[in-house]
């Protein structure tokens, strides 16, 4: 069968069976079927066809050194797909600006805390998940946990989700804080905390 | 990055992954009942399903399109020898350890090239192989459609004796291949009864001339049937 009808899972298969030799024309073709999607999402990501080529590059670059790490339990386009978020999760990491001392203190005072302080963190973490299911619309969840959680810019969310809209997504996060600030409001007024 | 960012008021905790999330390699498989009732409730995994979707079905967009052929392009450039050759190593072109004299040669070279031309090398009078064959223009059907579509259509490309069509699943297993001398293609009703709300799938045009060659590609275009409000 020509490479071309094949499966992702079922080309990688045959490069497993292969010898280093007869590998390039598989990796070629493997590789090559994802450039324009992995293309895409980097481009969304970065918003500069530069930047978004040299991290696509990465990404195939790490998807070649690990190639023998896929198992095949998920896709292929999913495992590939893993490597692309990650890659782009350590480009936001190695750019946000270091953290005042103050900051670094309070961290690593909060290093393994004890069980019980364990325990009230995970029951105020499940308390704080609900009250973001309840009070926000799923968009604005999306982008509240994008940018707050990590910390991906929003003009990389607006591409990314396809938001159309005017301002993109700083409109779901201006949205999503006041309607937190009224819900932490109410609660309060009802004599609740979070 | 975020200069407005709260920190450390509890939002670390409401926006972690926590052990019931579904991990990020599954999520292109089938989940369970229970992972589904954990997403319905889970900020974050809704986050990393709409990412995952944007990546596995992303169609183009007139406004990336030009840039995103311009990367895969410089991709498939940046390719080494090495892994033409199969030799164990990375096969894209990196910058070693080199001595300060070579580096100071490759910032000029590369200094040179950027003021030279920054899209990727096209040879000139080269009829074939070339190293981008002409686009094809879709028509149809792209993006969220209505019904299953019943035929395929894009636009003519000069010179073409037949073109190849496949329809594949998202994880490009093929679904149906045919060829036509025509810019549109008929489907077959089993291959539209395949078409069910919801399904992502994904077709690809190949233009080739008398003697086989191919001339254009349509790249991977997607659709489906938009689900309807009884089926979400």
């Amino acid at each position: 069968m020509p490479l071309r009808a094949q499966s992702d899972e079922a080309l990688f298969e045959e490069w497993r069976k292969r010898t280093d030799a007869d590998r390039g024309a598989l990796i070629d073709e493997l590789f090559g079927r994802h450039y324009e999607r992995v293309a895409r999402w980097c481009l969304r990501f970065t918003g500069d066809r530069e930047q978004a080529a040299d991290l696509a590059q990465d990404v195939f670059l790490k998807a070649y050194r690990h190639l023998d790490s896929f198992r095949g339990a998920s896709r292929f386009s999913t495992w590939l797909y893993t490597i692309v978020r990650n890659e782009c999760m350590t480009r936001i990491e190695r750019s946000i600006s270091p953290i005042d001392k103050d900051e670094v203190i309070a961290a690593a005072a909060s290093l393994d805390p004890p069980p019980d302080e364990l325990v009230a963190r995970n029951e105020r973490g499940a308390r704080l998940r609900e009250f973001l299911i309840a009070t926000l619309e799923p968009l604005e969840r999306r982008v509240f946990v994008l940018h707050y959680g990590d910390e991906m810019p929003l003009d990389a969310i607006t591409r990314l989700l396809r938001l159309d809209n005017a301002s993109g997504a700083k409109a779901y996060i201006v949205s999503a804080r006041r309607k937190l600030a009224r819900a932490t409001q109410r609660l309060r007024n009802r004599g609740g905390t979070l | 990055m975020s200069s407005d960012r709260p920190r450390k008021n509890g939002l670390d905790f409401a926006t972690a992954r926590t052990p019931e999330c579904v991990p990020i390699e599954r999520l292109g498989d089938a989940i369970t009942q229970e992972e589904r009732a954990h997403i319905e409730t889970c900020a974050r995994c809704q986050a990393e399903l709409s990412l995952w979707h944007a990546f596995e079905q992303s169609t183009p967009a007139a406004d990336d399109g030009a840039a995103v052929q311009w990367i895969a392009a410089e991709l498939a450039r940046r390719r080494g020898p090495a892994a033409a050759t199969g030799r164990r190593t990375t096969g894209w072109i990196r910058i070693p350890g080199l001595s300060a004299a070579l580096a100071t040669l490759v910032v000029a070279a590369a200094l040179g090239y950027v003021l030279w031309d920054r899209e990727p090398p096209v040879p000139h009078g080269v009829t074939s192989p070339v190293y981008r064959t002409g686009r094809i223009r879709t028509s149809a059907p792209l993006g969220d459609v209505a019904s299953a579509p019943r035929a395929l259509h894009w636009s003519p490309v000069e010179g073409t004796a037949s073109y190849d069509v496949r329809l594949l699943e998202v994880d490009r297993t093929p679904l149906w291949s045919g060829s036509t001398s025509t810019p549109g293609i008929d489907l077959p009703s089993d291959v539209s009864a395949l078409f069910v709300p919801g399904k992502t799938v994904v077709w690809e045009v190949t233009a080739r001339d008398a003697s086989r060659a191919i001339i254009g590609e349509s790249g991977a275009q997607q659709f489906r049937v938009a689900p309807s409000s009884r089926d979400r």
